[in-house]
């Protein structure tokens, strides 16, 4: 018995729970054969078939399974742990780690912890009921039942599965196609760049013989409608643009405030917060009244879309409204603020960008105006080529998973509606909550990396994606998603849940992860049978 | 900021104005950072006018000795009748007449009160009626030592040891024990009563009653807001004027007092009017919602239990001053040799001998329970037969609570529930926080996140799980809320003085409070608990009170204006601190009565008052993820104990912030040696359940939340004793070895019951300290089983793993050490029990079990063993009242056995050991054992015994 001590040693380390193990090293020298139980159970309860020839009576004495100890034949499930293992309690609760096994039979059989015999639980893990047998609770053996239901599902999601693995075939030669074009796309981008930067190498030459030829520019002739049309039309477009941007400043500042509104820890007390609150609240009443009165897009949009059916000269004069609209005079407003916060903040001189035509009040010759015009011509070819390149090349540079077959969604964007909130997210693009009830609309973040696990050897690790920076909560971090995949025949979001403040979780099923091999099928049935049970 | 949006061009537009408005704003507020509380959105004394005045006044006294109290007991009015002494005071001031009556209770304490004889109107007297259980009944066994023109005195108690003298001229009160004074009131003269008066026109004195307030006429700034006053721009309109009173209460020769909770303080209280490491500002009592306390403060918090205790060797005594309105407490301790030449140079220090409390009351009358001891034990009996004995929990209620704000919606709930499955960790309880009703409409379930709540709860609840949900006392104001529509036609909410419904702010936004305090409310509420009422309710459901103190977020102190008016016509400032406690009570009342026949009631809450023990645990508020925080609770728990509140706890891992691993696992550690066991968390804050830490930081979780389920016998066990004896169930040192000076500031360590010795660990990286083992007696390391060598102060290894704790020699302690995942799945599994030898080879301990769930156990369906180990035999004796085959509890667990018994300390390794049923019914057997070491009998490990828990039996170690 002396080696008793060197057993006990290494397990001082550890000590809060290890003190039922060190009592159960004690207890294994115990020698005593005569020991009179409450219950005989049989030895083999809890045994799995496997393993049933290690718990047959060879002797008076049974050795535990770790060899750690040696034991009367008696002692094994006897309702008090013998072995360090717990092999000597497969079918009690007495040892903390063993595992009991349920036979299930028309079922497929399972373990479970030893603490789940006879706690009063009937434990889905045991159809057959076999875990409560102490009488406190009767348990039906439901296996019949419940293999008849997990077989139906499992045919439904295996037939799913063979959909989904399908179409991620589909999706991984359409992600080829994808490459390959890019690749070609970018190819002709590169030509064309070239010869773009000739030509504008051509055209500043000329402009610059024509400037050198004219040095004194004279007064010019009041240019013709069409040029003022042009004019106008491009400050229309500008003035779209501005007003979308606006807009979109307006979302972004309900959306802040409407946070703020929402998520502001009222323990503060601040009456600051309170009143800015209050100042929101009835601001957003009296905008949201103006907005369904006067439904400014429309007007443009109409106006917009005709523009260039309508002869020159028909064009209609733009015209100061004697009233200025609520929209406009809201803008009006917004402008000032916006550059005003803008000036505060040293980003922008509000007085030069107001208007951007202030350039052509006066004319310059015809054939110096042409060849100005025809070399800005080619200087905004070339941007707009080293711009498309740019585009492609990030293309070809993201991540589209382990065989391109995430490409096929690119910028596929799905939406999921949880009652108060419609979120979508665009794959590798951007995340947005948009609440359903008011115009506000919150940025969740942009795709910044796959994160289903360390290694990109890993099958899981095109599983998860994160999606981060979004807009920053109130006293908080910036909103961020993390969007889980699973297997499915079609892409659609599940769910969207906030664990924690500004963090999103979303469950979408997609063919692109519906992986065509053994061990992936293993971890589905897994996955099945948690759900099941 | 604000001059440079001023150059910005505004329109007239009223909406633009707004727009920049807001904007401005949201530049303000962002750029805001509040870390902690803001302390001045409390009144400090100096902001409350009565207790400025009432400082002032003891000033006046202490600062010129000349002057002495001016009331004194008009001569011959005493009359002693039944156990009463009562008779007439008169202040020489004013020449108003004032009642004194002092009763002496046959609780062994007695009872002081002093109104006025003849208010202008009637004092609010009705705190009584919360705290008490009943009136106390008066004792007969007294004698009259003398009735002397300057002095009345009596003996008391069956033995007279009691004694108590009135003292004339000026008026003050003496209570001696065995000849020896331990309690004396206006000792130092501070009796101070404003009596109800007229307000006459600023500048003029009433003359109505002679000198009126000379003291206060003296001082100019002191007239101020005695009939208005203002705080943080709230104005108070104190129509009935002035009306406080003031007492001091000294314990002569006690140079440690304690109690008086809740605040983020020490076990032994503070000075607060100068001397070493002493506090400003008096400790108040004034149920709060402190948003992010400080730590080591005097600042009131969310309960006040007006109680205090003093301790020395060989005596103790304590005080309840029973008033409900807002309160202060100055504290001194008088140096006897104050004017000795040695202190003025400075040499030495001093033993402060003498501890006074001045107490401070806004309004009400003088009612003073003084209890006379002479232990601590005997002092928590008479404290627990005035006010209540904890009421026995539900068994699950002990056991591990997971609580965060919020889990989001059913899905969430059974995923968490599912985790602790996984990772087989044990739970019984999962919380839901205010998100998980419509709109913060409390009785209600949002119907989008919660849409089947019978269904959530029927899940967890077959596995032996409970469900807890927030119902806090403001109201939503929307007339389609029935809850609200009920209350509003019942009429029964507080009102504002001129009778509107009050219309403050909280979670809901817009709300109204219901007047619990009147039996109209508590009847209402009762009935909504019914589970026809609160629909989704189950019989798994229980209840969590928050914000009870009451939270207002828009109102002074974040509470109620103290001018509202409460049922009879009281202003709410008379009895704010009972608020929470009528609010307990109509729930625990309104769980209790749901199920036929009755259940446990679980109840969970924030605002609490003497008394609140009758109605379930509390916890220490929105505590703070700093070690600082994690210290302060032991302190503050063992004086919410010893102040006959022990179900309490501090939030494991604290509320706001983001613990890291070290101080979460730290947090567990301590958190499963309260005797309220909570994880909870922010809804700002990182996820923090068990698992999400890793290995080996969650099985370092999970090992210390095994351990407080393997030791639930003894928690329950402690709970009943608290139940009929009013012992804390955590125990500071001193009340454990009283003749120990060494322990009497000593708040860093405790008893779990007598047993168990506690010391958590709340310093960052800190892997060994020093822990006090008191008693020349030996101690066992509870997880390794190992003799401590030494006594005193030793240090102790406390590597991340452990928490220091001990088995005191001399105890038993019963345990089930299969671990299971829940506590309603060990209720019939096998007991094991721990025995730690004393230095003579002794040991005693005890287990009460019972239903843990209805009433039964009134009955005497419960079993209550007695086990005493001596001269080598172990005995077990059932003190059950009923026999075992008409004890329906015993026979529901007649098959339980205990299956192993540790012994620890024996002197020589027995050879064999016999066990033996009292009944003779079995034959004497041999039971099997083991050792761990060879030749040492150090510890010896029984076997897997046959003997039942229900039954009688001896085990001899022969040798």
């Amino acid at each position: 018995m002396a080696h008793t001590f060197s057993l006990i040693d290494p397990i001082k380390r550890s000590l809060i729970i290890h003190i039922l193990i060190l009592e159960l090293v004690i207890l294994s020298f115990f020698t005593l054969s005569a020991y009179a139980k409450v219950d005989n159970l049989s030895k083999l309860l809890g045994v799995e078939e496997s393993k049933a020839h290690l718990y047959e009576a060879k002797g008076p004495d049974w050795t535990c399974l770790d060899g750690s100890a040696t034991i009367p034949y008696e002692a094994i499930n006897d309702d008090f742990c013998d072995c360090t293992d717990g092999s000597d309690e497969p079918g009690t609760s007495a040892c903390p780690n063993s595992k009991f096994y349920c036979r299930n039979v028309g079922h497929i059989s399972s373990f479970i912890s030893s603490s789940r015999v006879n706690d009063g639980v009937c434990e889905p893990e045991c159809c057959d009921g076999s875990d409560e047998y102490d009488g406190k609770i009767k348990c039906p053996n439901t296996c019949k039942e419940t293999n008849a239901e997990y077989t139906k599902k499992l045919k439904e999601l295996e037939k799913l599965r063979t959909q989904g693995i399908r179409i991620r075939k589909e999706y991984i030669e359409k992600g080829r196609k994808i490459k390959t074009k890019n690749a070609a796309e970018l190819n002709r981008l590169e030509i064309e760049l070239r010869a773009a930067k000739i030509r504008v190498k051509e055209r500043e030459v000329a402009l610059k013989k024509i400037e050198d030829s004219k040095p004194d520019t004279e007064q010019l002739a009041p240019k013709g409608n069409r040029e003022r049309m042009k004019k106008l039309h491009e400050r229309i477009i500008a003035l779209k643009g501005d007003i979308n941007k606006l807009h979109e400043q307006i979302d972004t500042l309900l959306s802040i405030l409407k946070d703020m509104k929402n998520n502001h820890n009222q323990n503060y007390h601040d009456m600051a917060v309170k009143t800015a609150i209050k100042a929101y609240d009835e601001f957003l009443e009296e905008y949201n009244k103006d907005m369904e009165t006067e439904d400014g897009d429309e007007v443009e949009e109409n106006y917009e879309d005709n523009y260039d059916d309508i002869p020159d000269k028909e064009k209609p004069q733009i015209e100061e409204p004697s009233e200025p609209s609520y929209q406009e005079r809201f803008l009006e407003m917004l402008w000032e603020i916006k550059d005003g916060v803008l000036e505060l903040f040293g980003l922008q001189d509000h007085k030069s960008k107001r208007y951007h035509s202030s350039s052509s009040s006066r004319d310059t010759p015809k054939e110096l105006s042409d060849a100005r015009d025809a070399f800005e011509e080619a200087e905004q070819e070339q941007k707009d080529i080293e711009n498309h390149i740019d585009e492609v090349k990030s293309k070809l540079s993201q991540d589209y998973g382990l065989e391109y077959e995430f490409a096929a969604l690119d910028n596929e964007c799905f939406s999921y509606d949880s009652g108060e909130y419609t979120y979508s997210l665009c794959m590798f693009g951007s995340a947005t909550q948009k609440s359903n009830k008011d115009h506000s609309s919150t940025d969740l973040g942009n795709f910044a990396k796959w994160i289903g696990a360390e290694s990109s050897n890993d099958p899981r690790y095109y599983t998860r994606m994160l999606y981060e920076d979004g807009a920053r909560c109130w006293n908080g971090p910036a909103r961020s998603v993390k969007l889980y995949l699973e297997c499915g025949a079609d892409n659609q979001i599940l769910s969207v849940s906030e664990p924690e403040k500004c963090e999103y979780h979303m469950r979408m099923i997609s063919p692109a992860v519906c992986l065509d091999h053994n061990n992936d099928h293993n971890n589905h049935n897994t996955e099945h049978k948690h759900d099941e049970l | 900021m604000k001059f440079l949006f001023g150059n910005l061009k505004f329109s007239k537009a009223s909406v633009q104005t707004k727009f920049y408005l807001f904007f401005l704003l949201y530049f303000i507020v962002s750029a805001l950072v509040v870390t902690a509380v803001k302390r001045q959105d409390f009144k400090t004394c100096e902001q409350s006018s009565f207790c400025k005045r009432n400082r002032a006044y003891a000033d006046r006294l202490t600062a010129n000795h000349s002057l002495i109290s001016p009331y004194s007991v008009i001569q011959d009015s005493i009359i002693i009748k039944d156990g009463i002494i009562s008779g007439d005071l008169i202040n020489s001031e004013n020449n108003l007449i004032f009642i004194f009556e002092l009763h002496l209770l046959e609780i062994g304490a007695a009872r002081v009160r002093i109104n006025e004889k003849n208010p202008l109107k009637p004092r609010y007297d009705k705190a009584k009626d919360w705290a008490l259980v009943q009136d106390p009944s008066y004792t007969l066994e007294y004698t009259l030592i003398s009735s002397k023109p300057d002095v009345t005195s009596l003996s008391f108690g069956k033995e007279r040891k009691q004694a108590v003298s009135i003292y004339h001229s000026p008026f003050r009160v003496e209570f001696l024990v065995n000849d020896v004074p331990i309690i004396t009131l206006n000792d130092r003269g501070f009796l101070n009563i404003e009596h109800l008066r007229k307000q006459v026109a600023p500048g003029l004195v009433d003359q109505s009653n002679g000198e009126n307030d000379k003291i206060i006429d003296d001082e100019n700034d002191l007239d101020k807001g005695l009939w208005k006053e203002t705080f943080n721009g709230k104005e108070d309109s104190k129509p009935n004027g002035p009306e406080s009173i003031g007492l001091d209460i000294s314990f002569p020769g006690f140079s440690h007092v304690y109690g008086i909770p809740e605040h983020a303080s020490s076990l032994s209280l503070k000075e607060t009017r100068g001397g070493d490491d002493s506090y400003s500002d008096p400790y108040r009592l004034y149920n709060l919602d402190v948003f992010e306390y400080e730590v080591d403060n005097p600042m009131a918090l969310y309960g006040s239990i007006p109680f205090m205790m003093a301790h020395r060797k060989g005596a103790s005594a304590a005080v309840l001053w029973l008033n409900a309105a807002e309160t202060w407490i100055d504290i001194t301790k008088n140096k006897e040799d104050k004017h000795r030449l040695s202190s003025l140079l400075g040499f030495g220090k001093l033993t402060p001998t003498s501890t006074s409390a001045h107490w401070i009351s806004e309004s009400g009358v003088i009612d003073v329970f003084a209890f006379l001891g002479p232990t601590t034990s005997d002092i928590f009996y008479q404290y627990g037969l005035l006010t209540g004995f904890t009421a026995l929990p539900q068994s699950f209620a002990i056991a591990y609570h997971q609580c965060r704000w919020n889990y989001l919606n059913q899905e969430d709930v059974a995923e968490v529930d599912e985790n602790f499955d996984k990772y087989d960790i044990p739970y019984d309880v999962i919380w839901l926080d205010i998100e998980h009703t419509d709109g913060k409409k409390y009785f209600t379930w949002d119907s989008v996140k919660f849409p089947t709540p019978e269904k959530m709860q029927n899940n967890i609840g077959i596995k032996g799980r409970k469900m807890v949900t927030i119902v806090d006392p403001h109201i939503k104001i929307d007339d389609n809320y029935y809850i609200y529509k009920e209350a509003k036609d019942l009429d029964i909410f507080v009102k504002e003085p001129d009778d509107r419904v009050y219309d403050g702010w909280c979670w809901p936004g817009s709300s109204s409070w219901v007047d619990f305090t009147n039996p109209s409310a508590q009847e209402w509420l009762i009935k909504k608990f019914a589970f026809d009422q609160y629909k989704g309710s189950t019989e798994y459901l229980f209840t969590w009170n928050d914000m009870n103190e009451p939270s207002v977020f828009n109102g002074p102190e974040i509470t109620m204006p103290k001018d509202l008016i409460h049922h009879g016509g009281w202003e709410h400032r008379n009895l704010h601190n009972i608020y929470g406690v009528a609010y307990h009570s109509a729930t625990s009342k309104g769980l209790i009565n749901r199920s036929n026949p009755p259940r446990r009631p679980f109840v969970l809450s924030r605002a609490f008052f003497a008394g609140s023990q009758r109605y379930g645990a509390i916890w220490t508020g929105d505590n703070f993820a700093k070690w600082d925080h994690l210290a302060i609770a032991t302190p503050m728990l063992l004086t919410i104990g010893i102040s006959g509140l022990p179900f309490s706890g501090a939030d494991v891992g604290g509320f706001f912030g983001n613990p890291d691993t070290e101080l979460l696992v730290r947090w567990y550690q301590a958190g499963a040696f309260q005797p309220f066991f909570r994880a909870h968390a922010h809804i700002d804050t990182k996820r923090r359940e068990p698992w999400l830490f890793g290995d080996p930081y969650t099985g370092y979780i999970r090992d210390i939340i095994r351990e407080r389920y393997a030791l639930l016998p003894l928690w329950y066990t402690l709970f009943h004793e608290a139940s009929t004896t009013g012992m804390p169930i955590i125990r500071p040192m001193f009340t454990v070895y009283p003749e120990d000076e060494e322990t009497y500031a000593m708040d860093d360590q405790f008893f779990v019951g007598n047993s168990l010795l506690v010391k958590p660990i709340v310093n960052e990286g800190q892997t060994s300290t020093e822990v006090y083992f008191p008693g020349n007696e030996i101690y066992y390391d509870y997880f390794t089983h190992k003799k401590v060598h030494g006594s005193g102060k030793v240090q102790i290894e406390a590597p991340i793993n452990k928490i220091p704790v001990f088995l005191r020699g001399g105890s038993i302690v019963p345990k089930r050490q299969r671990i299971r995942r829940s506590s309603a799945a060990m209720r019939t599994d096998p007991f094991t029990l721990l025995i730690a030898l004393n230095k003579y080879g002794n040991a005693t301990g005890s287990l009460y079990l019972d239903d843990g769930e209805t009433y039964d156990y009134e009955k005497g369906h419960f079993i209550h063993l007695q086990f005493k180990f001596s001269k080598r035999k172990l005995f077990s004796k059932p003190l059950s009242l009923l026999n075992n085959d008409e004890n329906l509890y015993a026979q529901s667990i007649s098959s339980v056995r205990v299956e192993r018994i540790i012994v620890l300390g024996l002197d020589l390794k027995p050879k064999h050991i016999y066990a033996d049923c009292i009944d003779g019914s079995k034959i004497k057997r041999e039971l099997q054992f083991g050792l761990p070491t060879t030749n040492s009998a150090n510890v010896v490990i029984i076997k897997g015994t046959d003997l039942l828990i229900t039954e009688e039996w001896v085990i001899d170690f022969s040798y």
